[in-house]
């Protein structure tokens, strides 16, 4: 079972949204490759929807990491939306809802973005 | 009537249409991912050895005249399996000097091309100058302009070998198209020879590229082993016999090396400490990575008996000599006069204990978060208290995430049902029926499966 990425912009903003699932091999190499495109094409807000993502294991976890991290440095804000409770669970624990920025709703994502700057 | 000569050829002609099949089967099977070198040759050799068996063999078995569509089948295959031989240079030779090779390469194949019509068209298309010619003069021509305009083709290995056969082919490829156009004799007798001048050497050069990457292989082999052996000797020995525990530990990895750790610390006397870390990844990135979270910690356990502290120390460690790289860990520190632990977590999935009196399972919550993201990110401490008879898991997710066939992961699904019907076996054999259920939880239509380093350790109160 592989990931598959759709790609839309609206309001300019990035969305990715997800389906499938997030392992190690193909689909967090593929993940970790759209976001670093988006950077290089001068995106500066981008949201990742894990609405549809079944499943994420550690490798998936650290290129979304390593994906925020990317996007940091450049000056590119990284949110994440819709996750499922298994995932929520997972940010929990290792504590990364304090990385990340997680919402629950599209419109108050894409918001966001306008109220930090 | 057949004739010796045309027998010969016409068994060369099979045995070098079979070495050009094996060849292409070969490069579209396995797919080297350097070249298409196989495929040129597969390409170049299948059809000559066809042409070699149609031009001999028609003519003498079948007692077909020249100008028979079969044999200018033949012939035409024979000039078209140029093209992959001149492929097949340019593989090794490079482009050449402002892509000569590609243009050679283009003239070639366009002259073929025509002359093919024209011979499908002509009434005697014997009259028709065979192509093959052109290439005899055009192909040195373009190799010395190559030299004159200070064109080197690219140092490759075997380079020299391959060239010779080519060379070889080319010189009797020459002399028989020269003697064709003179003699008007159809049968080709010293290509072959050529021919298998050139086989022999491509298929040495293949041989000894065989040869070094199972050479490559068998090293790279060794170093594993000797990499597992080291990691095993970071990894503790025994299971250390203190007062009012009993303890058994399981380190199951999914390669030879793997990113897990688990570790007792050494606190005083009568504290135990236990450590679980789980280094995102697997493999031998996954397994260095897990050296350093070792030293780190044996480190710091010298200097504080503050569960945080330590998670602090580690977590800068990790920012500065491997950013990118996350982990999750766990430290524990049971202290059986006071029936007291503490723990302290970053990312890591929550140790679990069963007590035995209340029969509950019961979450070692805590928040931290993933060690190698955020610099200066200080952890917490937390307390809980045992009674004798309960028992205490410490492990990676190695353990809970294991999936089914069907989906369903081990932590939810299985482990909780497990600790509760389990409570009265002894530490050991609770630990070895642990693994072999996980095992047996994770395999897929039968076969083993595991997809994560499984790593756990079991304490019971006594």
């Amino acid at each position: 079972m592989s990931m598959t990425i759709h790609l839309r912009e609206t309001g300019g903003v990035t969305i990715l949204d997800l389906s499938g699932r997030i392992t190690i091999g193909e689909g967090s190499v593929a993940l970790r490759d759209i976001v670093r495109e988006q950077i290089a094409l001068g995106k500066e807000r981008i949201i990742i929807n894990l609405e549809d993502v079944s499943y994420i294991d550690s490798s998936g976890l650290g290129e979304l990491i390593s994906a925020f991290v990317a996007a940091k440095n450049r000056g590119v804000s990284l949110k994440l939306l819709n996750l499922t409770k298994r995932i929520h669970e997972l940010m929990q624990i290792t504590k990364l809802y304090t990385v990340f920025d997680v919402y629950d709703d599209e419109d108050a994502a894409i918001e966001s973005f306008a109220l930090r700057e | 009537m057949i004739q010796q000569k045309d027998l010969l050829l016409s068994l060369t002609g099979a045995s070098i249409f079979t070495m050009g099949l094996m060849a292409t089967i070969a490069q579209l099977v396995a797919a080297p991912s350097k070249g298409k070198g196989l495929l040129w040759f597969g390409l170049f050799a299948s059809p000559y050895g066809l042409a070699l068996i149609l031009r001999s063999a028609a003519t003498s078995v079948l007692g077909i005249q020249s100008e028979a569509p079969l044999v200018l089948f033949g012939k035409s295959v024979g000039l078209l399996a140029a093209i992959p031989a001149l492929l097949l240079f340019q593989e090794w030779y490079g482009s050449g000097w402002h892509w000569i090779s590609r243009w050679l390469i283009a003239v070639y194949a366009s002259v073929v091309i025509l002359v093919l019509g024209l011979m499908a068209l002509h009434d005697r298309p014997r009259s028709i100058p065979s192509p093959g010619v052109l290439l005899v003069i055009l192909f040195p021509l373009a190799l010395l302009v190559d030299r004159m305009a200070g064109y080197h083709p690219p140092r490759a290995p075997h380079r020299l070998i391959v060239f010779g056969g080519l060379f070889a082919f080319f010189i009797s490829f020459s002399y028989d198209h020269i003697a064709h156009w003179r003699t008007g004799d159809e049968i080709a007798m010293t290509e072959p020879v050529g021919f298998l001048v050139l086989t022999t050497c491509f298929g040495s050069v293949v041989a000894q590229q065989v040869t070094l990457k199972e050479r490559e292989r068998v090293a790279m082999a060794s170093e594993m082993i000797a990499a597992r052996r080291i990691q095993a000797r970071i990894l503790p020995t025994a299971t250390p016999s203190l007062k009012g525990f009993s303890i058994a530990a399981r380190y199951a990895p999914m390669t030879a090396v793997a990113g897990d750790l688990y570790d007792f610390l050494n606190f005083e006397s009568h504290a135990l400490g236990i450590m679980v870390a789980d280094v995102m990844g697997h493999g031998v990135p996954a397994a260095l990575i897990s050296s350093m979270v070792k030293v780190s910690v044996t480190s710091s356990i010298e200097r504080t008996a503050k569960l945080s502290t330590v998670l602090m120390e580690l977590n800068t460690t990790l920012c500065r000599e491997a950013p990118g790289q996350y982990t999750t860990a766990v430290c524990v520190a049971l202290d059986h006069e006071t029936s007291s632990g503490k723990y302290s977590s970053a990312g890591h999935p929550p140790p679990l204990l069963w007590h035995s009196t209340a029969q509950m399972l019961e979450k070692l919550d805590s928040e931290g978060l993933l060690l190698g993201v955020r610099r200066g990110e200080e952890y917490v401490e937390k307390e809980f208290s045992f009674h004798r008879g309960d028992r205490l898991l410490v492990y990676s997710d190695g353990l809970t995430e294991a999936e089914s066939d069907s989906g369903a992961n081990f932590g939810d699904f299985r482990l909780p049902a497990l600790i509760r019907a389990e409570e009265r076996r002894s530490t050991e054999d609770f630990a070895t029926l642990l693994l072999t259920e996980v095992r047996a939880w994770c395999r897929k239509a039968g076969t083993p499966n595991q997809s994560d380093d499984i790593t756990f350790v079991v304490i019971d109160f006594l």
